[in-house]
Formats: C-alpha cells, structure tokens, sequence
C-alpha cells in the first residue's frame, strides 16, 4: 500500500480557486472551469481553515471550538458543504 | 433480517464477518467506497463496515464524510487492525460526537457492535478525544493500549481483554506504566470509563440513569460513584466545575500528574553523553 495515496486525508482548495467578493456576497471561483459557489458564514470559515489543510475532525474541531455539544451538528454540515464543493471541483484530499 | 453493506477487501476477512453476523443481520459485501456509498445512501442498509483503507489503499476519510453529509444518520463501523499506523489513520477519520464505531479485527466480536449500530443504540464516541488528549503524552510503547482503553472503556471489557488486545500482558502492562510514572492501568481505564459518563451527561445530555443504561454501569448511584472516585467530584459538582473540560483536565491530572510536559521533552533535552573509558 503506497503511504502517500493512503495519506491523502486532509482538505485543501484546488489550485486555481479564488475567493471573490462582489458586493456583499463572497464567491469561490474556480478560474479553470469558471464554476462558482456562493458562500454562507459557514462557508466563509471552512474556506479560511482550508489553507491549513486540516483533516475532518480538525476542521470539525476548529468550527465548533468550546461547543462541544454541536460537534456532530457541525460534522454534518461542514459534510455537506465539503461534498459540494468537491462536486463543483474548488476542494480536493490531499496528503 | 436487516442488511449491513461491508468494505472487506480480502475472503479471509470476509469469511470472519459473514461468520461473526450470521445471525444479526445479512451482509451486502461491496467492492469500493464509492460502492458503501451508494447502498448506504440508497437506504437498503441499516448499518456499514468498512476497513481503514478502501479498494485502492486509501484512507476512507473522504467515504466517512460523504456518509456524513449524506446519509447522517447511518451508523459506520470501522473494523481493523490497530497499530501505531492505523491510531493515526483513525484521528483522520473519527469525529467526536458522530456514532462511528471502531472493532478491533481478530479480536473482538463484531456482532455485539452491529447489533447495537442496527438497534441505534451506538452512542456518540469520545474516544477521539482522549486519543488526542492521553495518546502524545504516554510512551510509544503504551501507544496502542491508550487508544484500545480509549476507544473500548465505554464497552465495560476486562482489563484482561484490553491488554490483550493491545497485544501487552497485563504484568508488563503495569510495568510500563508505572515506569512512565501513570497510575496502574485499571485506574487509567477507569478514569476513561469516568470521562466518557461525563461526555454524555454534559456534552450529549444523557442522563445519569440513561448513562448508567447505556454503558451497563450497574446501581443506581454507579455513575455518581465512578465520578466521585476516580475524577474528585459528583455529577453536579463536575457541571460546576467546567463540563467535560474540567475532567479531562482532572483526569490528566489524575492519571499523570502536573509534570507531564517537562516529562514530554525531558529525553530530548537531555545532554548527549559521550563516554571517556
């Protein structure tokens, strides 16, 4: 088993997506495909935690910091979100 | 008989699953991650097994946060080995609060955990917490024992069975920890069983009663003597005190002392030695 495929655990932007801000709305575009998404508050505080390339439960552990009770909460939505964006191509695993 | 989808990739293994299941649930053996997705989205299974790595030699952290994200109440079962490796794999993968469950291959009978995950009866896990918390700060050696005492001390096993598990006899179990200054291993699993009561009670709100339930704790007043004898404090006063915060912190205290991080470092700082014979 290669180590650094089985290590691709962590979360990071793909190369070419930016964040935009147009009027009061903050967009992720991908500058490669042109595929944008716009983001909610959640969103905004994943995309900042992704430049630290955090595995789930770090990202999971950074958004609900003393809310302990909201993890699961928080795992669930930051899950979707992530798939999402995976979907539109501007996050990928890496190692 | 309900179905469970598994991710097993060699016969052997699936041999020992279809046997150890046979009679809780029948099982739908798939051949990738994406493929444990789909039947566990599609809602045709009331559980999935899957080992640390999928069909490729991946991790299955991306496959356990799509599950997340699409199909949150689906209980996931991990099943494998545990080695210094897999701990950290294992702290890429598992979210405190989320009801993932972590088997032990070869030596723990995975049929009480599935049956549990399909009667929805699997409580949301602390144990990634007190691996992140207890597991830097013992010796490598110990490595494996903290994080079996961490992921298995809500299931009420023997000392015996754990040190077992972790592969130590629990003479040299004692051994170890008593060089490196810990309490003896039944307080340090004791402890775990301590904090995990107080995970539910503060951070999930359970009960003391449902907590004493769940965990097969035993009288009425089990939890409250398991609080007060290896954390200091009753229930209540725990509340007070700081939540689940405060009892990590009393039980670090507890099972290691204050001197931990100067422990820590301690061999790192200690000058090199060269002897003139």
């Amino acid at each position: 088993m290669s180590p650094v495929r089985f290590a691709a655990t962590r979360l990071a932007p793909v190369q070419g997506v930016v964040l935009e801000l147009i009027g009061s709305q903050h967009l992720l575009v991908n500058t490669n495909s042109g595929s944008r998404c716009v983001l909610n508050a959640m969103g905004r505080r994943i995309w900042a935690m992704l430049a630290g390339r955090p595995t789930f439960p770090a990202l999971v552990g950074g958004l609900s910091g003393s809310h302990d009770q909201k993890r699961g909460e928080f795992a669930r939505d930051a899950g979707r979100l992530l798939l999402a964006w995976q979907k539109a191509g501007l996050i990928t695993w890496t190692s | 008989m309900p179905t469970v989808g598994a991710l097993v990739r060699d016969f052997a293994t699936q041999d020992a699953v279809a046997r150890q299941l046979a009679r809780v649930a029948d099982v739908q053996f798939v051949n990738s991650a994406a493929a444990l997705v789909q039947v566990g989205v599609e809602g045709g299974v009331g559980a999935v097994i899957t080992e640390l790595s999928d069909e490729a030699g991946r991790s299955v952290a991306p496959m356990v946060v799509e599950l997340t994200a699409r199909a949150p109440s689906l209980p996931i079962v991990l099943y494998d080995v545990l080695n210094r490796p897999a701990i950290d794999r294992l702290q890429e993968i598992l979210v405190p609060g989320l009801r993932t469950e972590f088997v032990l291959r070869d030596v723990e009978p995975l049929g009480t955990t599935v049956r549990r995950a399909l009667a929805g009866a699997l409580p949301p896990t602390v144990a990634p917490i007190l691996i992140e918390r207890f597991v830097p700060l013992a010796p490598l050696s110990l490595h494996v024992f903290i994080a079996v005492a961490a992921l298995k001390a809500p299931s009420g096993r023997s000392l015996e069975h754990l040190a077992q598990w972790s592969g130590v006899a629990r003479r040299t179990l004692a051994r170890r920890l008593a060089a490196a200054s810990w309490q003896p291993p039944s307080v340090v699993l004791q402890t775990f069983r301590a904090l995990d009561a107080v995970w539910l009670m503060t951070v999930c709100g359970r009960s003391a009663r449902r907590v004493r339930e769940l965990r097969d704790l035993g009288g009425p007043s089990s939890v409250g003597r398991l609080l007060r004898r290896y954390l200091g404090l009753a229930p209540l006063e725990l509340r007070d005190a700081g939540g689940f915060a405060a009892a990590l912190d009393i039980a670090q205290h507890a099972i290691i002392g204050n001197d931990v991080n100067s422990r820590r470092h301690h061999s790192l700082r200690e000058p090199s030695r060269v002897d003139h014979g």
